[in-house]
């Protein structure tokens, strides 16, 4: 079992090694992300299909030697049996150091392979592997030049990243593959980070929309970009200042939607927020109630992304309208976005990996927790909206305390609280991160054998002693947490300074310590390769 | 082997030019008009989701109280704590899946400051990824160790692709029982058993194809008749459209009555997946009866007087002897009034030729009603038995027979029903 344990944490701590964003290496040359998206599979011919039943497509993806798998995830069992699949399933390197890449002919280049395979097993014995290549192998080979990015597939003629790239093999087993490659600005650097936020939150056609970006330092405190701050609202539209920590642009929001991005650099450190898509007006206009949710920050697809739903208490925000125009409501989401999400900076580093929905004529009803009622859910929250990872009801109601159905993936928060931006961390830490409380007592505390935070044991294998020193902490700096006569302990800080919410996401609404990022970092990570 | 050889030596090749480059200057940071912009692409997901809405009466106690498919996608699992253990099990009961879960009993009250409220009754949904294969969702209390309430996931998934049979997830197979063919020897005699074989044929009249069919057969017996293996079967078995598959299996019956009883074969096709849908229903069983003789055993003496029995395959004669006994005597469950033979329905001959339906009828049209010999051959009893008259060389017997049985009807407690005797024999030609 400690064998068990200890290669869990160490493969985790490879990976968080990989994916950390809060700390990446030093370098004077630029970071990046790489990335191939894997927008199409289409079966063209198959030696054994009928007898193993219909394909069930798999991919097996390298970027610059590191090797992603995606069999046996949510999203690849959901296509099972499909032969011609669009899944656009994305695999992501993140805070690659472009000085450590291989270098030829004054540029950096990294190779990426992709492997299509079907999933088979039982009396079809193992999974085989697909031609999707005209030429002796039977993998898409790609050598992609990092900037100006450009991909070369087996040696042909190279192509700009973005362009989808298409192969077909000619193999028995064979099938046509679109993928697309691109490398990325990081969405943060060391000591960098960048806000890009718009408003209103959903704009309606007509109006005036406000894009900012904002310069943030390590610490998420304003800073100067001496070099350039750029916001983008298509690949050929962009504009650029220098010598500043914030600008502002405006457009005119026109349907369906409006695209956007913000850049910054600084020397040879760029980051970039990474694309975003937001809805203009209704796009179901001939639904009728309950509406689909609308998608108001979009950065890709759900198999890759945390949802996150927002949605309007009915005690708070009220008509005229449909209640997702609610002014206060439209304004509330912004605040929640830009500041409860954006300005924690586990969230902002991994901004790239958030999609934000607000219901327009749904509601719910943040019910105090002194009750014993429930909150009341949007209807049909649990089926039309079922992709949630989490939704937050905004409300406005006193002195009601924050309250979180976690079954759900509900959780509420009170916006006229103090701490409500640090409720929007802290229950976010709950659900869809999987985080346990860590102030004393009677609270949510449980063990999670991958990335804990919080632990049944104090000694043993599985014990908070022995996890303390992959935290960077001293076996001894464990604590106890009582739950009706359970102990439970943990090596995060208590709460040190009473009444400063300045101790930890999961006490006192502070800020995140060494457990919740390796716990973060596990659910981003399981986004860059398809499984969240 | 070869192909991965040369994608070894393609990858290798990609990599040739990190040794040999030169350290390059800092490369230009990526242009974000490189980068692929997000598209609305959710509406075209195909994934979907089943839902189970389940009430917790207690922590260990729980009932499901609706379950349906979404056609959303299932919110990721990666950060559920392991509170529940949701298990994903398939038709046949393996698992596909493990996957942790809140519990529905869990309020989260805000921290700090806060608690966690545990509360004694509620109710929640779990909801999981679609998957065409799953059948069923165990749901355990980890801390407990104890399973807390089955969630039968088959039922909305065949209620899905009922109203949805062009997902891709669904398919239509028409399956049908073309067949029920049950077979039965000529006659059974009471108290000995006899193999009964049912043959089923299994289609799919498509359109899609293969299918796995879960077939069920089973057979059921009128009076008369015991079944000694007639507990149904069920068997997995994929057919694809345009070829037939046909099941046999035997069954040991035995005659408890005399006279004729009904054995029913019966076989239904259903698919074995939830998500395929079968919308003919009305192929989906076939029933098929089977009538079956049972035959009251008679006591049979061939060459009454004789002790060595031997029957030359010569012109002639055989005479045999039906002997009249009571119920008990020499064994005979049921007491036989011989003299009520009808002599038309007689054969003789080995015992494969009479469950064959040959042998020789009775060569002088009638039966003499004559004190036969007892089977000692020596002694007569004092009542009245027939002696009948058959030719040897007439499909009766063969050299190397070595017994002769006498088949045909007589009247037992006012109807006339099948007997079956036979003797020891010497053939020779």
């Amino acid at each position: 079992m400690r064998r068990r344990i200890m290669t869990l944490l160490t493969v985790l701590a490879v990976v968080t090694g990989l994916f950390v964003v809060v700390s990446p290496p030093a370098s004077a040359a630029p970071l990046v992300n790489a990335k191939v998206t894997v927008n199409r599979i289409r079966a063209i011919s198959s030696d054994d299909e009928g007898l193993c039943g219909r394909v069930d497509w798999y991919v097996k993806v390298s970027i610059n030697g590191v090797w992603f798998n995606n069999e046996d995830t949510e999203d690849q069992d959901d296509r099972e049996g499909i032969g011609d699949i669009s899944p656009d399933w994305e695999f992501s390197v993140p805070n690659l150091d472009v000085a450590t890449l291989p270098q030829r002919d004054g540029a950096a280049f990294l190779p990426v392979v992709v492997e299509a395979w079907d999933e088979d097993g039982g009396f079809c014995l193992d999974d085989n592997q697909y031609d999707v290549s005209p030429t002796g192998a039977t993998a898409l080979l790609a050598d992609v030049r990092v900037a100006p990015c450009e991909a070369s597939v087996e040696g042909e003629a190279p192509i700009a990243c973005g362009t989808p790239i298409v192969r077909s093999g000619n193999g028995d087993d064979r099938a046509e593959l679109t993928v697309t490659i691109a490398v990325d600005p990081p969405a943060s650097a060391p000591g960098l980070r960048i806000a890009c936020a718009h408003t209103p939150a959903w704009p309606q056609p007509g109006q005036t929309v406000t894009i900012t970006a904002t310069a943030l330092d390590g610490s998420l405190m304003p800073t100067v970009v001496p070099t350039s701050l750029e916001i983008w609202l298509s690949p050929t539209d962009q504009q650029t200042r220098s010598g500043v920590g914030s600008f502002s642009r405006t457009l005119t929001a026109a349907g369906p939607s409006f695209t956007y991005g913000c850049r910054l650099s600084v020397g040879a450190t760029t980051i970039f927020s990474g694309w975003r898509r937001t809805t203009v007006g209704d796009p179901t206009p001939n639904f009728t109630f309950p509406k689909p949710a609308v998608p108001i920050l979009y950065t890709g697809g759900q198999g890759s992304r945390i949802d996150v739903v927002l949605i309007a208490d009915r005690d708070t925000y009220t008509g005229p309208g449909p209640i997702g125009l609610n002014p206060m409501f439209q304004a509330d989401i912004s605040t929640v976005i830009d500041t409860g999400v954006f300005r924690f900076d586990p969230f902002l580093t991994n901004q790239d990996l958030f999609n934000f929905w607000l219901l327009p004529d749904n509601s719910g009803r943040a019910v105090d927790f002194a009750s014993d009622d429930d909150h009341d859910l949007p209807v049909l929250w649990d089926e039309i909206f079922a992709f949630a990872d989490v939704g937050v009801i905004l409300h406005r109601k006193g002195a009601q305390r924050d309250f979180g159905m976690p079954d759900d993936h509900i959780a509420s928060v009170n916006l006229v609280r103090a701490d409500a931006m640090g409720g929007v961390r802290h229950e976010m830490g709950h659900v869809p991160f999987g985080l346990a409380d860590e102030y004393c007592c009677d609270a949510a505390y449980f063990y999670n054998e991958v990335a804990p935070n919080v632990y049944e044991d104090l000694a043993g294998d599985e014990g908070c002693d022995a996890d303390a020193p992959n935290l960077g902490r001293v076996r001894d700096a464990c604590r106890a947490l009582e739950e009706d006569g359970d102990v439970w302990f943990t090596s995060e800080p208590g709460d040190l300074t009473t009444g400063l919410m300045n101790d930890d996401v999961m006490n006192d609404n502070g800020p995140p310590n060494a457990a919740d990022i390796r716990r973060f970092n596990l659910i981003f990570g399981d986004c860059r390769i398809a499984k969240c | 082997m070869v192909r991965k050889i040369l994608l070894a030596a393609a990858a290798g090749i990609l990599l040739v030019g990190v040794a040999g480059g030169a350290f390059a200057d800092p490369t230009p940071p990526p242009d974000p008009a490189t980068i692929p912009v997000p598209a609305f692409d959710y509406d075209a997901d195909p994934a979907k989701a089943l839902v189970a809405r389940v009430r917790f009466d207690s922590r260990t106690q729980a009932h499901v109280l609706s379950t349906t498919v979404s056609t959303q996608r299932a919110r990721g699992h990666s950060g559920e704590p392991p509170i529940l253990r949701l298990r994903l099990t398939d038709v046949d009961g393996n698992e596909l899946d493990r996957i942790n879960a809140w519990s529905p009993l869990w309020r989260l009250d805000g921290g700090p400051g806060g608690s966690k409220g545990v509360r004694p009754s509620g109710t929640g949904n779990f909801i999981v990824p679609f998957s065409p294969s799953l059948a069923a969702m165990t749901v355990t209390d980890v801390r407990l160790d104890q399973q807390v309430v089955t969630v039968d996931l088959a039922a909305p998934i065949r209620a899905f692709c009922a109203d949805n049979p062009a997902d891709p997830d669904c398919r239509e197979s028409d399956l049908a029982v073309t067949a029920v063919e049950p077979s039965a020897p000529l006659f059974g005699v009471l108290g000995q058993p006899i193999t009964v074989t049912v043959a089923s044929t299994v289609s799919n009249l498509g359109p899609d194809g293969p299918s796995d069919a879960r077939v069920r057969r089973e057979v059921s017996a009128g009076g008369g008749l015991t079944i000694a293996d007639a507990a149904p079967v069920t068997t997995d078995v994929p057919v694809a459209v345009g070829t037939p598959q046909r099941l046999t299996r035997t069954y040991t019956v035995t005659c408890t009555q005399p006279g004729t009883a009904t054995l029913t074969a019966t076989t239904r096709v259903a698919p074995k997946l939830p998500s395929v849908v079968d919308a003919s229903p009305a192929n989906d069983v076939r029933s098929a009866t089977l009538p079956v003789t049972c035959a009251v055993p008679a006591t049979v003496n061939i060459k009454p007087g004789s002790a060595d029995n031997v029957v030359n395959l010569n012109p002639g004669v055989l005479p045999v002897g039906v002997l009249t006994t009571t119920a008990g005597q020499y064994g005979n469950p049921v007491a036989i009034d011989a003299t009520t033979i009808d002599w038309s329905t007689l054969r003789l001959g080995s015992p494969s030729r009479i469950l064959d339906g040959l042998g020789a009828r009775e060569k002088h049209g009638r039966i003499h009603a004559e004190n036969v010999e007892e089977p000692d051959d020596r002694t007569r009893d004092v009542d009245t038995d027939a002696m009948l008259h058959f030719d040897p060389l007439s499909d009766a017997f063969q050299v190397g027979d070595t017994s002769g049985c006498v088949y045909g009807r007589l009247r037992v407690a006012g109807a006339m029903v099948a007997f079956y005797g036979c003797d020891r024999v010497v053939v020779r030609p």
